[in-house]
């Protein structure tokens, strides 16, 4: 009797199981849903003037709209959103934006000045706010915020910078989620405990974008549904896009070819050259607005205080081994400090590898037996989806055979820049990713040790070097600006601390259902304009 | 000593650990030589924005301040604010526990549904095929690694053969159940969501026998030498003398005493399980506190490193407890003292 009894209960859990539905009907089916696998672990806030991460500001970018923009796949040029035009005062200080009339948040609010003025407050008074040095480097504080930024009327924002600053790299900045626009009459009625909103603004959205927040789970999902009230634009064919946290590479795969996911994003170089055999699938890629190097400190390694021996260091590397073998293909070579697709990008390569002219540079030095150095190099992976480990080893090799001894300390990232930034590193292996579309987000950290970036942590002080920075920096995109940029490369080529080793390409995995994927490193994926079969 | 007085004398053990424990971890999460203000504001924060947090997280204290801080705020039942997920820890151990409890349940369910019968069958049949194919299995769980088996049966049971659901702990597709208590079988049992309960226990399968796989290694082996041992005594060889049946031989009077080690067995598996499971976590996307630890350790996050410890030591310090309570009840000639 139990024993028929315990058969029963099998065959019904068996049968229940069969007919399981897959879940309620949506209100949106795959067909208007597009799920982005991708590791959204980093998140730390979907605040748009906190976030910092990759996962939350291309989340914030769908939700917020900015007072300008850049075109999707075209970052030299930035085209109205918020503001419908904009004048720039002779000096390149005062910038007067004239809003568009009418355009509503996904609240029903309609955007007026004052939510400008908000948002350039929030900005500025948030606490721990890892974006807020894009707005403050420019001389704006919780001091000074209301004369700088100022409404006269409702549909006129005037900013007047404090000290003078790149016009490009400010209206730059002006796209950049950081200054995502709020809906401050919503936000404000959601403070709590003097948080300006910020713990409320991770649940829920307050923007004008095109989507607005479903949900965040942390290291489970973000979702966003299309906002009903988004009125920049025709509304978007896609109504629901859910980027599940998928942290696993393999795991990402698999999902792909069995269409749980439409767009896979961390694929590694091996599983992309498959993906691109199926013909399920293609492969999008696209420059990084990114680049690998490896720095000389030119105080703490005696050999590198000469010009010589850094260059014959960058003679000494084998780029195109890097990018054939290593990257598989996944990387574009670089040597200059601007990256393709931004303005002033040289696309020349000095230094082929040349272990000879390497050895000779050397001798000439006064070096022509060698020295030992220590390479710092983190225990994770480099860009372009190869690690760390493997590119400092590669180094080592290339290095060994002109004599200069490496010693790779592989160490956590937090360590490798917690000694990096105090300049105490003698070579490290590291990366520079885009803050903002401005070639002045580039020179500054490689070229100006006054900024205590880059070039600063090496021990690089060049006064001529970073004037011209500066210089170059307060230019608008003409060809006076490119030679400026031209003359900085020539002289980092020649003088710098700096082997740029490549340029790393972005890949999606991407399934043929998806037509018009449009992606750019600063935009991310344009939802807009994709459709789905 | 009574149960009472026994449990007592544990309870102030255990308040005098997870205090030493709080002690050691500090000390050593400041040992390390990384900042976790910079592995909170990235590589471009610029220094005086990096010195200013600093300051905001109240990070520039002397040490002893901080810990006294630290313990002043843990009386109060506050356990400080994750500097990576910038919320209260007590929020992120509430959102991230339930999800580990769940999974380490459903794990430890199929570790022993797996492994005592398995361990039984193969000490009766010792030396024959079941007893190899038992071996064999065990072997399996206790030597392969976790990530290895589940991309493996990720890929045969999802990617090619579609018959189990991928990562998550439900379909894109299904509207979560409100939350009550985090599990979200739970959760949609108790409001009758039919639906997403199916899809969770669905979801649950594949990370659960992964998960369960090392214990039911574990608990196959010692129920099958427990077993032997068991039916080699004397009292067996009396039962059977007497005409007992077979079954009742085995089930009735060597089974409980063999299953005393294994009792404790699943006890402290179950405390590790409880700690959480970063690999297992990590390919199934299961939002649980191992990968929160791991999280925490890398970004060099004091207070949340802290309160995951506390959640870890308090819950190995309840697990032992109940492990030997439990022990003592089912062998009548253990005393407390």
């Amino acid at each position: 009797m139990r024993r028929a009894l315990a058969g029963l209960v099998a065959i019904l859990l068996v049968g229940v199981w069969a007919v399981a539905p897959s879940g309620s009907a949506p209100v949106y089916g795959p067909q208007q849903t597009i799920v982005v696998a991708r590791d959204i672990s980093d998140a730390v806030s979907l605040d748009p003037q906190v976030a910092y991460e990759f996962a939350s500001t291309t989340a914030d970018h769908q939700m917020y709209s900015n007072l300008v923009a850049f075109a999707p796949g075209d970052l030299t040029k930035v085209v109205p959103q918020v503001a419908k035009s904009w004048d720039v005062s002779a000096d390149g200080r005062t910038f007067t934006f004239h809003l568009r009339p009418g355009i509503k948040f996904s609240s029903g609010n309609t955007l007026t000045s004052a939510d400008v003025v908000y948002t350039f407050e929030r900005v500025v008074n948030l606490p721990k706010d890892p974006a807020s040095w894009l707005v403050t480097q420019m001389g704006i504080d919780a001091k000074n915020v209301h004369e700088v930024v100022r409404a006269p009327d409702p549909l006129t924002v005037v900013i007047t910078l404090p000290k003078p600053f790149s016009p490009g790299a400010f209206l730059s900045i002006m796209a950049n989620p950081v200054t995502g626009i709020v809906d401050s009459k919503t936000v404000k009625a959601h403070v709590q405990h003097d948080d300006w909103g910020s713990a409320w603004l991770n649940d829920h959205s307050a923007g004008s974008g095109p989507y607005q927040l479903v949900k965040w789970e942390r290291l489970v999902t973000i979702e966003l549904v299309a906002n009903p009230r988004y009125n920049l634009g025709p509304p978007p064919a896609i109504k629901r896009i859910i980027w599940p946290n998928i942290m696993e590479n393999t795991v990402q795969r698999d999902m792909l070819s069995r269409g749980d996911a439409d767009i896979a994003m961390g694929l590694s170089a091996s599983q992309l050259a498959a993906v691109k055999q199926d013909q399920r699938f293609y492969v999008y890629q696209t420059p990084d607005l990114s680049m690998t190097y490896v720095g000389m400190d030119v105080k703490n390694v005696p050999a590198f205080a000469k010009p010589e021996v850094r260059r014959a260091v960058k003679y000494a590397i084998d780029y195109d081994g890097i990018i054939r073998q290593l990257l598989a293909g996944n990387g574009i070579p670089l040597q200059g400090i601007i990256p393709k697709g931004l303005f002033g990008y040289d696309p020349s390569l000095p230094f082929k590898h040349d272990p000879q002219k390497a050895k000779a540079l050397l001798q000439e030095a006064g070096y022509g037996n060698g020295f030992t150095a220590d390479l710092l190099a983190s225990t994770g992976s480099a860009a372009g989806g190869i690690s760390a480990g493997d590119l400092a080893a590669k180094i080592k090799n290339d290095l060994a055979a002109v004599g200069i001894h490496v010693n790779i300390r592989q160490v956590a990232s937090d360590e490798l820049y917690k000694t990096y930034r105090a300049q105490k590193a003698q070579m490290v292996l590291a990366n520079w990713s885009v803050d903002y579309p401005d070639p002045d987000d580039f020179a500054k950290p490689f070229g100006d040790y006054t900024q205590k970036s880059l070039c600063w942590r090496l021990q690089y002080y060049n006064d001529p070097l970073a004037k011209l920075v500066e210089e170059a920096g307060g230019m608008q995109n003409t060809p006076q600006r490119a030679a400026l940029y031209k003359k900085i490369n020539d002289i980092l080529y020649q003088d710098g601390p700096f082997a740029i080793l490549y340029q790393p390409l972005v890949s999606l995995a991407v399934s043929k259902r998806i037509k018009h994927l449009v992606f750019d490193p600063v935009n991310g994926i344009d939802f807009l304009s994709l459709t789905k079969q | 000593m009574t149960l009472l007085r026994y449990l007592a004398r544990r309870a102030a053990l255990t308040v005098f650990v997870v205090f030493g424990v709080t002690l050691i971890t500090f000390v050593l999460s400041h040992v390390v030589p990384a900042d976790p203000v910079i592995a909170y504001l990235g590589d471009h924060a610029p220094p005086e924005l990096v010195e200013k947090v600093r300051h905001e997280l109240g990070l520039d204290k002397p040490l002893p301040v901080q810990y006294v801080l630290y313990l002043q705020g843990l009386l109060h039942g506050n356990l400080g604010v994750s500097i990576m997920d910038n919320r209260p820890v007590s929020r992120d151990l509430a959102q991230y526990l339930p999800a580990t409890v769940e999974l380490a349940t459903a794990a430890m369910l199929v570790a022993v549904v797996i492994g005592v019968p398995t361990g039984i069958v193969s000490a009766l049949y010792k030396d024959r095929w079941p007893d190899q194919l038992a071996r064999v299995f065990a072997l399996g769980g206790t030597s392969l690694p976790v990530f290895y088996v589940a991309l493996l049966l990720l890929g045969l049971l999802y990617s090619k053969l579609g018959v189990l659901p991928g990562p998550g702990r439900l379909s894109i597709y299904t509207p979560p159940p409100p939350h009550i208590t985090g599990m979200v079988t739970v959760d949609a049992l108790l409001t009758g969501d039919w639906a997403a309960l199916i899809d969770a226990l669905r979801h649950l399968v594949l990370p659960a026998f992964v998960l369960g796989y090392y214990s039911a290694g574990l608990i196959t082996r010692m129920t099958r030498g427990s077993l032997l041992e068991v039916l080699r005594q004397d009292y067996v060889r009396t039962a059977r003398a007497k005409g007992v049946p077979e079954r009742r031989v085995v089930l009735r009077h060597a089974l409980r005493n063999a299953l005393l080690p294994t009792v404790t067995v699943i006890g402290l598996t179950f405390g590790s399980l409880l700690s959480g499971a970063v690999l297992t976590e990590t390919i199934f996307s299961w939002p649980g506190i191992g990968r929160y630890a791991t999280n925490s350790v890398t970004n060099v996050d004091v207070p949340a490193v802290l309160g995951v410890t506390l959640v870890v030591a308090l819950i190995y310090s309840v697990v032992n407890l109940v492990v030997d309570v439990l022990y003592a009840y089912l062998d009548p000639q253990i005393r407390y003292t």
